[in-house]
């Protein structure tokens, strides 16, 4: 029996080792292809690392200024954008829960269509808005479409933040919060809040994953954010554009990780502060 | 417990408060009074309207009519936040975010309690015997743990009126009947006004300076535990508190005549045919073959219960359940003829339906 078990257990193991080695090469193959073609002239074949040193040579092109711009109003749209979505959507659902839950339902639709709608029927409906936003509220800064990316992670917003309000006893907690003196802000902000840190960052990342990779809305709109830039340079050397996307890839990802470890940390002190009040005897 | 003494002694008066949930009324013309100090239980079946009652007086839940008046000021259309009472909810309601002292800490910040906040904590959680768990979550505690918390919590921020909305429910029997005592002392101690809301009687009647049972969103009887266990005014009382013998009779003033015996009766009984209801302590039986028939029975189970015995005994037109101490019952055995005994203790009489 104990050679059954350490016989199924291995297979078991071997199983797990070799899935994890296809999904590694499915999500690795096409990122080293990509740093290849960055650093291999397509024609000749020839190694060198002219694109990647194009990135900080002198520029005349406007290539660089044009990325700049595309990265810096993208990652102000992600900003915009998480404080939005989460801003709007987090009292929202506390407030569906609380006293409204024959619309959960309603609003869960609501928030989960854009799923079901094409980016590109999306922005034909958003045109003649942005042309009004463009004309008469605001003007035709790249920044505004982060309105419309709020519509965008509204599906990956709400699915993550129900996540987190299901995992709590949200009625007990606000009206416990509320019998003590509390306002509805400290229920929000001091006590559903820490205790939804885990969802709401998760909806974060979401968001800016998904903002910093939009293409269709700021082309299809005439706005500059990364990946129309990004886009915009391959047009001309698509070596660079490579070079770039590999590039903006690692910063992504550092954001994240550095978005992570702030959270971590901000629990780690919350906890220190919170923790010991001496009692005495 | 000098830092408490400043909330207690605050009276409260419910008056005809309503409240409908589309066709149900969960208060209909309820209306209560709680002297200063007092601890009133509010007592019955689900649904009946205790909890809305509460929350009512809590501020958690509006009324539709009536008010609310506490230590002389109306406080109806006041909101939740701003009534200053406190309140201990049957699932805990610890914010698990924060340890045992940090729940504490953050209701008195909340509710700008004057002094030293650690103080306050560390003398409110001594209070509730979890001097030593101040720096602990409320994970790490058991279900008796987190509810002496959120008792402790509720008692630092010196509330006018303490709110207790089934705090035991949710306790296994043990610690239930541990905290149960343990609330009573402290509220004694403290002497604050406290509402107790329960589906328990044994819990309100042992607790509760005086209690109040509900039916249908209204006060059917409030008084004091012997008072509503001895002297119902109504057949839903004494149905819903203790046990009850249901027996036919029938009334002629102030007794009524029941199994060939007579029964005083409690004011407001009904008169004619009517059935009485008899408490099992109230029937003795004696062992005896050949008695009059209306007053004989046969044992058909006998019931040790610890500290006394429950026999059920067969007689003319039903059966009947005796409460007997432990030598009485000892020579009894199903099958056995027993003479029934109606004690001289006044019972309720209610029209036959």
């Amino acid at each position: 029996m104990a050679g059954v078990n350490a016989r199924a257990k291995s297979g078991a193991k071997t199983f797990r080792v070799v899935v994890i080695a296809l999904a590694s090469v499915y999500f690795l193959l096409p990122l080293v292809s990509l740093a290849d073609f960055s650093v291999r002239f397509p024609l000749t074949g020839k190694v060198d690392a002219n694109a990647w040193l194009a990135l900080i040579a002198p520029d005349d092109s406007g290539r660089l200024d044009l990325l700049r711009e595309g990265l810096f109003n993208s990652l102000v749209m992600a900003v915009m954008t998480v404080v939005l979505a989460i801003g709007i959507l987090l009292p929202t659902m506390m407030l569906v829960r609380l006293r409204l839950p024959r619309l959960s339902r309603i609003v869960e639709f609501i928030c989960l269509l854009p799923l079901t709608i094409p980016a590109v029927v999306l922005v034909v409906g958003l045109a003649p808005i942005y042309a009004v936003i463009s004309t008469k509220i605001l003007d035709a800064n790249t920044i505004w479409l982060a309105f419309a990316y709020v519509i965008l992670v509204l599906p990956f917003v709400y699915r993550s933040l129900d996540a987190g309000l299901r995992s709590i006893d949200l009625k007990t907690l606000s009206e416990t919060t509320r019998s003590f003196g509390g306002s509805w802000w400290t229920v929000l902000w001091r006590v559903i809040v820490p205790n939804v840190r885990s969802a709401i960052v998760s909806a974060c990342f979401i968001t800016i994953a998904v903002v910093l990779g939009e293409f269709t809305f700021a082309r299809m709109l005439a706005r500059t954010n990364l990946q129309t830039s990004l886009f915009q340079i391959n047009l001309s050397d698509g070596q660079v554009a490579a070079a770039v996307s590999l590039l903006c890839l690692g910063l992504t990802t550092l954001l994240l990780v550095a978005l992570d470890l702030i959270v971590g940390l901000g629990e780690r002190r919350r906890a220190r502060t919170l923790a010991p009040v001496t009692v005495e005897d | 417990m000098t830092q408490t003494s400043a909330s207690a002694g605050r009276g409260v008066q419910l008056r005809n408060l309503t409240r409908v949930f589309g066709s149900v009324r969960a208060l209909d013309d309820f209306s209560l009074d709680i002297a200063p100090g007092e601890m009133v239980a509010l007592l019955g079946p689900s649904g009946c309207g205790k909890t809305t009652a509460l929350r009512a007086l809590s501020g958690l839940e509006d009324v539709d009519s009536g008010s609310i008046v506490v230590d002389g000021e109306d406080v109806t259309a006041k909101p939740a936040n701003r009534r200053d009472m406190a309140m201990v909810f049957q699932s805990y309601s610890l914010f698990p975010h924060m340890t045992v002292a940090g729940n504490i800490d953050f209701a008195c910040e909340l509710r700008k309690v004057a002094g030293d906040r650690r103080t306050i904590v560390a003398e409110n959680l001594e209070l509730v015997g979890l001097g030593t768990q101040a720096d602990r979550y409320p994970h790490q505690l058991s279900g008796g743990q987190q509810q002496r918390v959120a008792l402790a919590r509720a008692l630092a921020v010196r509330p006018k009126v303490l709110l207790l909305d089934e705090p035991l429910s949710a306790l296994d029997a043990k610690v239930r009947v541990q905290l149960r005592d343990e609330i009573r002392r402290i509220q004694q101690e403290v002497g604050i006004t406290t509402l107790f809301v329960t589906h328990d009687q044994e819990e309100a009647l042992v607790v509760a300076d005086r209690v109040g049972v509900m039916s249908s969103g209204k006060l059917m009887q409030i008084g004091a535990p012997a008072d509503i266990y001895s002297r119902p005014v109504t057949g839903f009382v004494a149905d819903f508190i203790g046990q009850t013998n249901k027996l036919p009779g029938r009334s002629a003033g102030s007794s009524a005549s029941v199994l060939g015996q007579t029964v005083p009766l409690l004011p407001g009984s009904a008169s004619g045919d009517v059935t009485v209801l008899i408490r099992p302590e109230n029937i003795t039986l004696r062992p005896a073959a050949g008695v009059a028939a209306d007053r004989a029975g046969r044992v058909q189970i006998t019931g040790f219960l610890g500290s006394h015995a429950k026999v059920r005994v067969e007689v003319p037109g039903g059966f009947v359940v005796a409460q007997l101490g432990v030598g009485e019952s000892s020579g009894l055995a199903p099958g056995d003829e027993v003479e029934v005994i109606l004690k001289d203790v006044p019972a309720l009489a209610v029209a036959t339906s």
